[in-house]
């Protein structure tokens, strides 16, 4: 019935706009494409299982984050597919603070809820990749790390402030990643369900962020290190040219706790572009920054030294992207 | 309503009916409670002009709360012009550490932001503002759910408390409405929106959290309150410890936020639980636009 309605109707043909739309980034994607096919018989991929087989890769990877520093090992196996990759490092965070270990417990219940729930919902739609794509919590932070200004040493499982700035990467960028996916959800319950994982992931980013403000300038100074490092790696060719000005060096889509844009004395709890809404990411943006590379042909590295699952890391980059 | 309270407390009601739904994609979980057919057809009819017009009328309360309490201004001054009735009560709030007055500012930022960047939305058609009555709506909520000495104004926790109020109902509507948006670019917007939304309140739960029973109790008092009001449903979940666990993020067992239709968000607002009320509560005259009745 769903697709009999006028609605759902109109929602395919735009689809199929932007499935044109994106026939260059199609076209490039020879490993996937038989070449007697042609082009307009193709399906597009970036089907709803598709989106949210991307939004697995980074919710596998704030899954092993959290579940390794609060519990001390990683997802069950029942979790992470018949042939995962590996994760390299996290262990368990000693909290010295009852109220932020109740804190994670209930954000690491929630990505591990993310993981099963996006596992159940895709599993059998085709061109899925389920398995656990290969994670590193220990190089990548370094890498970060350094770019911060936090030494080359950065370990976030070393105490309860490092782990709050090891989440503080984290989760606004899960947050910009739902909302860059908000315009390619086609299916009425597929964007219901994509709009309460993005509140979710708001919700612990908004959490973060005061509880960063509220530990005083020291932390401030440190996340804001972070932002700017996750800024330099996003591919500057998708950079709002508008917003370079205001943002300066953190990037135009990164607003630092410090760096308030409407009122003197402003601690920005929630990162927003000049509409005030949290801003979109289309995937490639997402994958330079879990990739700590810039490069627009980036495929692997920082947190994914394999890269990630799914096909649309093949789908997009960002000179081919709607929002280009 | 007995039988919804003791799964509410036994862990906010993840019934096995309410988990098989959200096992099918958080599909509108109003498939498991019969609405008032006239009102969920309503509801569908609703277009996108309509959605973001009852967002608009929201925006207008939660930014002049927010407003009011961090930099003892209002959106007209803002502004420089009327976006329509006068807004009653609020003041300056006194905070404790200028980390807590920095983010209520920023909120107030975001929020002046929204009402600008909704009202272009709604061009020609946007909704002017309706009166608004701050004074008379957290009395009325104070009452209603038992809350001694509750004063958003004159307490920075109860400021805290207070935003929780509404905005965690601005959440749940904004999550409700994405299905029915018809536009791709509206509803990326409004996911931008409920980003921002979903910031303001994880940052502000988790300072309520942080604080301890007394502030905790408190909030759960004002989520039994929205509770009562907004249908037989057991949905709404206050900021606090379950468990080895914190709950600032209000989600059901996939980790999802639930959602409410505009029709239960007005009972909260009107505070009424009846259906067909137009008016009560913050918005003594109601909302302004098509989309303005419980």
């Amino acid at each position: 019935m769903e697709y009999l309605s006028f609605d759902s109707t109109r929602r395919q043909a735009l689809r199929m706009v932007s499935a044109g739309l994106m026939g260059a980034g199609l076209a490039g994607c020879a490993n996937l494409i038989p070449q007697n096919v042609g082009l307009a018989l193709l399906p597009n991929p970036l089907t709803d299982p598709a989106v949210f087989n991307f939004a697995l890769n980074l919710e596998y990877l704030e899954a092993e984050y959290y579940r390794r520093g609060v519990y001390g090992k990683g997802l069950p196996e029942e979790l992470i597919g018949p042939n995962p990759g590996p994760v390299r490092g996290g262990r368990r965070v000693q909290f010295r603070t009852p109220w932020i270990a109740e804190m994670f417990a209930e954000i690491t219940e929630d990505e591990t809820n993310h993981v099963k729930f996006i596992r159940r919902t895709i599993s059998s739609s085709p061109l899925i990749e389920i398995n656990r794509p290969a994670i590193d919590l220990q190089t990548s932070f370094q890498m970060l790390g350094a770019q911060a200004g936090l030494g080359p040493n950065f370990d976030p499982f070393a105490d309860e402030e490092s782990y709050i700035l090891g989440a503080f990467i984290f989760e606004d960028v899960g947050v910009t990643a739902y909302a860059g996916g908000a315009d390619l959800i086609a299916d009425d319950a597929s964007i219901e369900a994509a709009a309460g994982i993005l509140a979710i992931e708001a919700y612990h980013a908004g959490a973060i962020r005061a509880t960063i403000a509220e530990m005083g300038p020291r932390m401030v100074a440190a996340a804001d290190g972070i932002a700017r490092a996750r800024g330099a790696a996003e591919s500057p060719n998708n950079r709002r040219p508008n917003r370079t000005s205001v943002r300066g060096v953190a990037g135009p889509k990164e607003q630092l706790i410090s760096q308030g844009e409407v009122f003197p004395g402003e601690v920005v709890i929630s990162p927003t572009d000049p509409q005030g809404r949290s801003f979109p990411r289309p995937p490639q943006d997402v994958l330079n920054i879990v990739f700590l590379n810039p490069d627009k042909d980036a495929k692997r590295g920082g947190f994914f030294p394999n890269g990630v699952q799914g096909v649309v890391r093949h789908a997009m980059h960002p000179s081919q992207s709607r929002r280009a | 309503m007995e039988q919804i309270d003791q799964d509410r407390r036994s862990l906010f009601g993840f019934s096995t009916g309410q988990a098989a739904l959200a096992a099918m994609g958080a599909v509108a979980a109003s498939t498991a409670i019969p609405l008032n057919e006239a009102v969920a057809q309503q509801a569908e009819s609703s277009t996108d002009i309509d959605i973001f017009n009852f967002a608009l009328n929201l925006e207008y309360l939660e930014t002049d709360y927010y407003l009011r309490g961090g930099l003892g201004m209002t959106v007209d001054e803002v502004f420089r012009t009327s976006f329509g009735a006068p807004v009653k009560g609020g003041r300056k709030v006194q905070f404790s550490n200028r980390a807590r007055e920095g983010m209520i500012k920023n909120i107030a930022g975001n929020e002046v932001a929204h009402i600008n960047f909704v009202r272009a939305i709604t061009g020609s058609q946007a909704s002017p503002r309706p009166p608004i009555d701050m004074d008379a709506g957290f009395a009325a909520v104070a009452a209603a759910a038992g809350l001694s000495n509750f004063d958003p104004f004159g307490n920075e926790m109860d400021f805290f408390l207070g935003g929780m109020l509404f905005e965690d109902v601005g959440v749940s509507v904004l999550k409700g409405s994405a299905r029915k948006l018809r536009s791709l670019t509206l509803r990326e917007s409004a996911a931008g929106l409920l980003g921002s939304e979903g910031y303001h309140m994880g940052a502000i739960r988790s300072v309520i959290y942080k604080m301890g029973d007394t502030w905790r109790s408190r909030a759960a008092a004002l989520s039994e309150f929205r509770d009562r009001l907004d249908g037989p449903q057991d949905l709404d979940q206050p900021p606090v410890k379950v468990g080895a666990m914190a709950n600032i993020t209000p989600t059901n067992e996939n980790g999802i936020a639930f959602g409410r239709t505009p029709q239960h968000a007005l009972n909260i607002i009107y505070g009424n639980p009846a259906q067909g009320v137009m008016a009560g509560g913050f918005f003594p005259e109601g909302f302004n636009g098509n989309i303005r009745s419980t």
